[in-house]
């Protein structure tokens, strides 16, 4: 019987230390193709294309004391990117910040972009777990084009019609997606003007 | 065994989805697009396959007493690998994809076909045997994304058929929408099916 | 000479009463709600309401003859279902809107289901859930407001109870026009005098009874006036489906509870659900949502308050 139970075990473990090689080799070869296709989603150029038109490289801050700072002081920051052109010039900011009220799939994390004057230049949803067809509208480019130029200067809200300077009109039928998106506009905002405004 | 009869079962008369409505998690959750279909009906018929092969292979050294976990491991390793190549270069399809590719792990259809086929015939049947049933699988999921893809966005596979002024079925790609179209597809499946027996 | 003398199993007394004889009492019983809303929203409502009532009865004949069952168009059931479908729409809403509601209404919710009497949960307000879910917009939007005049400004999406919840902006029309049925709602909800005439007709005439519109409408009111306090009371009752929902579509026979006790089961649990999705739920109403959970709840609270044989044991 025990021999049993010890010969059953060494079968186990050979069968897993098999898998284990396997699962070693084949994550050696695709562990970098992993990284690459990860940052290029997060952040590579079609993101900084989206986020300031124009630019091509989105580099980390780096400057660390800063954003520990905004990370201490803002819960739904995450992260601070910074936009250049071809040549080197600093276009703006690209502010990664979850969203302050929950739609209905929980937070929505966003990049958004603000220029050296303030503007907001453009944005690119990360992640998001709204309805299909409703409140997933919000990574159309058709909705977030409302939200290009305007000022950091005053909070965005949301209208069902008639948008006046600093409202946008909501997806009908996906308030709740609306506002929250919003609230991570205006989170990112808060950010800018509080931390980065020059 | 009739090579042929062995891959045909698979595709019709022992279809994973349409008969023995196996794998439904994955059939329902992820076919809101015919790509979607595709992308998992292949990953899931690599597994079958892989782990069809090995299992045939170590059928003879696999004591009966610990061959659940045994198979459990060979069809863990293959879905882990599988997760691994498709996130480095399938990553667009990964991401859609989400959770369902490691939750191949626990796809009735896998774990089924090992026990009842695998571990009781030789390599060749085995893979043969994995293929019906993998492209049976695939071939039923395909079909449920492509209908609902067509209604809920009048597209198929990415190209817009339906004029623009279509407005999407948007139930069709909801939830209750898997359920009423894979209800309707089978309750078809055996109309047809039936009346070849008559 | 007729033969009156019939040897055959029991049942030995028949009703007089048929399934086509319910249908057109209910079917009188809406009517007038009918008429008013094409008074109040314009010809479009007439349009949608005769669509989808074609759309229905198209169906129902389509599916009985693929599923090979005899054609059982003349009991009016499917008249019921198209009329209710059309009910539960915008005014404004397009006309494929209610006939694609009463066609999902009919083939998947009642003949895929064995055909009349076999459905588990009311095919109208299936259909409603199938439109909500399909064309969130269009079934959200586009009331008509008959108390302004005819034109663009008429188009409101301000209903009295999205008014309530505070997701449209708006006054408060007056009690008056509550009751007549001079709001924004959907085609054939808004005139609750007319409903409620039409239900007490139904249950004269013994086609429906009283303890489910009295007990859902009474714990709607009850919880109404715990939370929003009197002067809404009567905004709840009038401002949504309820009237057309406890009168029309909770009491369908074979979605609701055969006994008394069950049936004030069923119907005081839908007046709490319809209230908490109304408070705390994303859609200003909840009528139509309560009622199908109850509809599902059914065979449970038959099973619970099922009657004790004559002459069994007590327990």
């Amino acid at each position: 019987m025990k021999n049993n139970v010890v010969r059953l075990g060494v079968i186990l473990c050979l069968i897993s230390a098999m898998a284990g090689g396997v699962l070693a080799f084949s994550n050696n070869i695709t562990k970098d193709k992993i990284e690459l296709a990860e940052q290029i989603a997060s952040s590579g150029p079609e993101v900084a294309q989206a986020v300031i038109p124009g630019s091509v490289s989105f580099e980390l801050s780096e400057d660390t004391a800063l954003v520990d700072k905004i990370k201490a002081e803002n819960q739904k920051f995450v992260e601070l990117r910074i936009c250049k052109d071809t040549s080197g010039n600093e276009l703006g900011y690209g502010i990664r910040t979850l969203s302050t009220v929950p739609g209905y799939g929980g937070d929505v994390e966003i990049f958004l972009g603000v220029t050296n004057d303030g503007e907001i230049a453009g944005m690119k949803v990360v992640a998001h777990a709204e309805t299909v067809g409703l409140g997933a509208k919000i990574t159309e480019l058709k909705f977030q084009s409302q939200f290009i130029g305007k000022g950091t200067d005053s909070e965005i809200k949301v209208t069902k019609s008639n948008p006046k300077d600093d409202e946008i009109v909501a997806l009908s039928g996906a308030t709740f997606s609306t506002k929250s998106i919003t609230s991570a506009v205006n989170n990112a905002m808060d950010i800018y003007n509080q931390f980065l405004k020059k | 065994m009739d090579k042929l009869k062995i891959f045909k079962s698979g595709l019709l008369k022992d279809n994973p989805i349409f008969v023995q409505l196996l794998g439904m998690c994955s059939a329902l959750a992820i076919t809101t697009s015919a790509i979607n279909g595709i992308g998992m009906g292949v990953a899931v018929t690599v597994v079958l396959v892989g782990s069809n092969i090995v299992i045939s292979l170590m059928r003879k050294v696999i004591p009966d007493e610990v061959r659940i976990p045994a198979f459990i491991i060979v069809i863990a390793t293959f879905v882990t690998i599988i997760d691994m190549f498709m996130h480095a270069y399938t990553f667009e399809l990964y991401q859609s994809l989400g959770v369902f590719i490691p939750l191949i792990v626990v796809n009735c259809i896998i774990l089924g076909r090992a026990e009842s086929f695998a571990s009781k015939n030789g390599v060749i049947d085995s893979i043969i045997d994995g293929l019906g049933m993998g492209v049976g699988f695939t071939f039923a999921i395909v079909i449920l994304g492509a209908i609902r893809e067509f209604l809920g966005s009048g597209a198929i596979l990415g190209f817009q058929i339906l004029p623009a002024a279509y407005e999407p079925m948007l139930i069709i790609i909801l939830p209750p929408g898997a359920f009423i179209a894979l209800g309707l597809l089978i309750g078809l499946v055996n109309n047809l099916t039936n009346k070849k027996k008559a | 000479m007729e033969n009156k003398l019939i040897a055959s199993s029991s049942p030995h007394i028949r009703s007089e009463e048929t399934t086509q004889k319910i249908m057109l009492d209910v079917i009188i019983a809406l009517l007038p709600a009918f008429v008013a809303s094409i008074f109040y929203f314009g010809f479009n409502s007439g349009v949608l309401v005769v669509a989808s009532v074609a759309s229905a009865m198209i169906t129902e004949v389509i599916c009985q003859k693929i599923m090979k069952r005899p054609i059982a168009i003349s009991d009016l059931s499917a008249v019921v279902t198209g009329m209710l479908v059309a009910f539960n729409v915008p005014p404004s809403a397009p006309w494929w809107i209610p006939v694609l509601g009463s066609a999902f209404a009919i083939a998947i919710a009642k003949q895929v289901f064995g055909g009349i009497g076999f459905n588990f949960i009311n095919p109208a307000l299936a259909g409603r859930a199938f439109l909500m879910a399909s064309w969130p917009t269009r079934m959200m939007s586009g009331w008509v407001d008959p108390a302004v005049a005819n034109g663009v400004d008429a188009i409101t999406s301000a209903t009295p109870l999205a008014i309530i919840k505070g997701t449209a902006e708006g006054q408060l029309p007056s009690l008056m026009d509550m009751l007549l049925g001079r709001i924004p709602g959907c085609i054939g909800e808004t005139s609750a005098i007319l409903l409620i005439i039409g239900g007490i007709y139904l249950i004269y005439r013994g086609v429906i009874k009283w303890i489910i519109p009295v007990a859902y409408i009474g714990t709607v009111a009850v919880l109404a006036l715990l939370i929003d306090g009197g002067s809404l009371v009567l905004y709840h009752i009038f401002g949504g489906g309820l009237m057309l929902g406890a009168f029309y579509m909770a009491t369908d026979y074979s979605t609701s509870p055969i006994t008394d006790k069950g049936k004030v089961i069923y119907a005081v649990s839908a007046g709490v659900l319809t209230m908490i999705i109304r408070k705390f739920g994303g859609y200003p109403e909840g009528v139509s949502y309560s009622i199908l959970i109850m509809n599902i709840v059914t065979p449970i609270i038959d099973k619970y308050v099922s009657p004790n044989l004559f002459g069994g044991a007590k327990k």
